[in-house]
């Protein structure tokens, strides 16, 4: 007489019919042998079940989170250096509504202030890592005709657009240094976090002041907000870098 | 109902769409411990474990608006884990206990004289092998569920069972002779 297999004793278990079962069934009942052997299998089964659940031996969230606020910031930059090129589109484009037409033989350098205001090239947005949800709607709309940016509104804006460069220059050299795929102590590891929570704190606060902007004017509050993003990058770089150095690495 | 049930879980998860770093971190305290231990247990190290843990949440965190709220959350957080984890051992440099020739694997058998307790016969099984009964035996995947995260077939995922109880029999002496 053939005994069952572990095959097909771990084939009785499994949900729906399977091909044999039935006979399968009919020497179970009939063998001895195969019924002990059957129940040493769910018994076993049943230890696995209830061997002692294991834990971590230290605490992975402060990990975590820097990885996550990491992530958000990165993805904030894009969304945030989509927004400007948006702007630079809409303002490119009220210059293009607005602009007279040039007599045969007029002065080119006649040309309205506003045009000198659309910047030479786009401003880059950064490497796009993956979508951005929260990604402000594109400004395909022109400004109120009329719109003439003034000498305020064009500072502030040449302002945020360094400013800005800045903040993805900072982001690049994170991103080269890559921190979070180094061993760090737990110091280090509570200062980033810290600094990565404040950035995210300033990123919610830009993006209220982009809702209440509706007409994108470049702002003094978003100004002031990028400016002070800017200092925390900086001080996430020399965290990194300080403790790097100090270390030897 | 949920395995391990987190309190306003609705509120946490919406909260955590918002980008709430309080509710990320409510979400990593519920259901840090059985990521960790289903980690543990199909990785090698308690460093695997560790990094599965990582980037089990790093997932959830960003992909959190993925989550259907008709769902187990536990089931949607046990699932990327489980992929995580299996990542993980595809990556792996160890060697598989399941290629050494059986004479090699009956005199290291033989070689002590003593049964093993459960926990070292569980550890003793390749990766792959401890997945899969980890996996059906404990989590209670099927097997078609098995295969689909392993990129294997059903069958695969059935003879990794039968042979992976046909060593923990021995090694355990519970074979009958």
């Amino acid at each position: 007489m053939r005994h069952l297999t572990l095959d097909e004793l771990l084939a009785l278990d499994e949900p729906g019919v399977v091909p044999g079962s039935g006979r399968a069934r009919e020497h179970l009942a009939a063998c001895a042998a195969c019924a002990a052997e059957q129940a040493r299998l769910r018994q076993r089964q049943a230890r696995l079940r209830a061997l002692p659940t294991l834990r971590p031996a230290r605490d992975q969230w402060p990990a975590v989170a820097a990885r996550v606020a990491a992530d958000r910031r990165r993805r904030r930059t894009v969304t945030i250096g989509g927004s400007v090129l948006a702007l630079a589109a809409s303002v490119a484009l009220a210059v293009l509504v607005r602009r007279e037409p040039v007599a045969p033989g007029a002065d080119p350098a006649g040309v309205p202030e506003a045009v000198a205001a659309v910047p030479s090239q786009p401003v880059p947005v950064g490497p796009r890592r993956s979508p951005a949800p929260e990604a402000a709607p594109v400004a395909a709309a022109a400004p109120a005709a009329g719109a003439v940016r003034d000498a305020d509104a064009l500072a502030v804006e040449r302002q945020l657009e360094a400013i800005q460069a800045r903040s993805q220059a900072l982001e690049a050299a994170l991103d080269a240094y890559a921190p979070d795929a180094r061993m760090t102590d737990g110091r280090t590891v509570r200062i980033a976090t810290d600094l990565e929570d404040r950035i995210a704190n300033v990123d919610r606060q830009l993006e209220a002041v982009e809702l209440q902007v509706p007409a994108r004017r470049p702002s003094p509050e978003a100004l002031r907000l990028w400016k002070e993003r800017v200092g925390l990058l900086d001080a996430l770089v020399d965290v990194h870098v300080t403790r790097a150095s100090h270390v030897g690495l | 109902m949920e395995l391990y049930p987190l309190a306003n879980a609705e509120s946490v998860v919406a909260r955590a769409r918002a980008g709430d770093a309080a509710a990320f971190e409510a979400l990593y305290r519920a259901f840090e411990t059985p990521v960790y231990n289903l980690a543990r247990r199909i990785c090698r190290t308690a460093e695997d474990a560790e990094d599965v843990l990582q980037e089990t949440f790093f997932e959830v965190c960003r992909s959190i608006g993925q989550f259907r709220a008709e769902g187990s959350l536990w089931g949607w957080v046990r699932s990327i884990a489980a992929s995580k984890a299996l990542m993980r051992i595809r990556r792996n440099k160890y060697r598989d206990t399941d290629e050494l020739p059986e004479d090699v694997m009956e005199h290291r058998r033989e070689d002590a004289g003593l049964r093993m307790d459960l926990e070292a016969a569980l550890e003793r099984l390749s990766e792959t092998a401890r997945a899969v009964v980890w996996l059906h035996d404990v989590e209670g995947y099927t097997h078609e569920e098995i295969a689909a995260m392993m990129g294997r077939t059903t069958s695969f995922s059935k003879s990794q069972l039968a042979r992976a109880h046909g060593r923990l029999r021995r090694w355990l002496g519970e074979e009958v002779a």
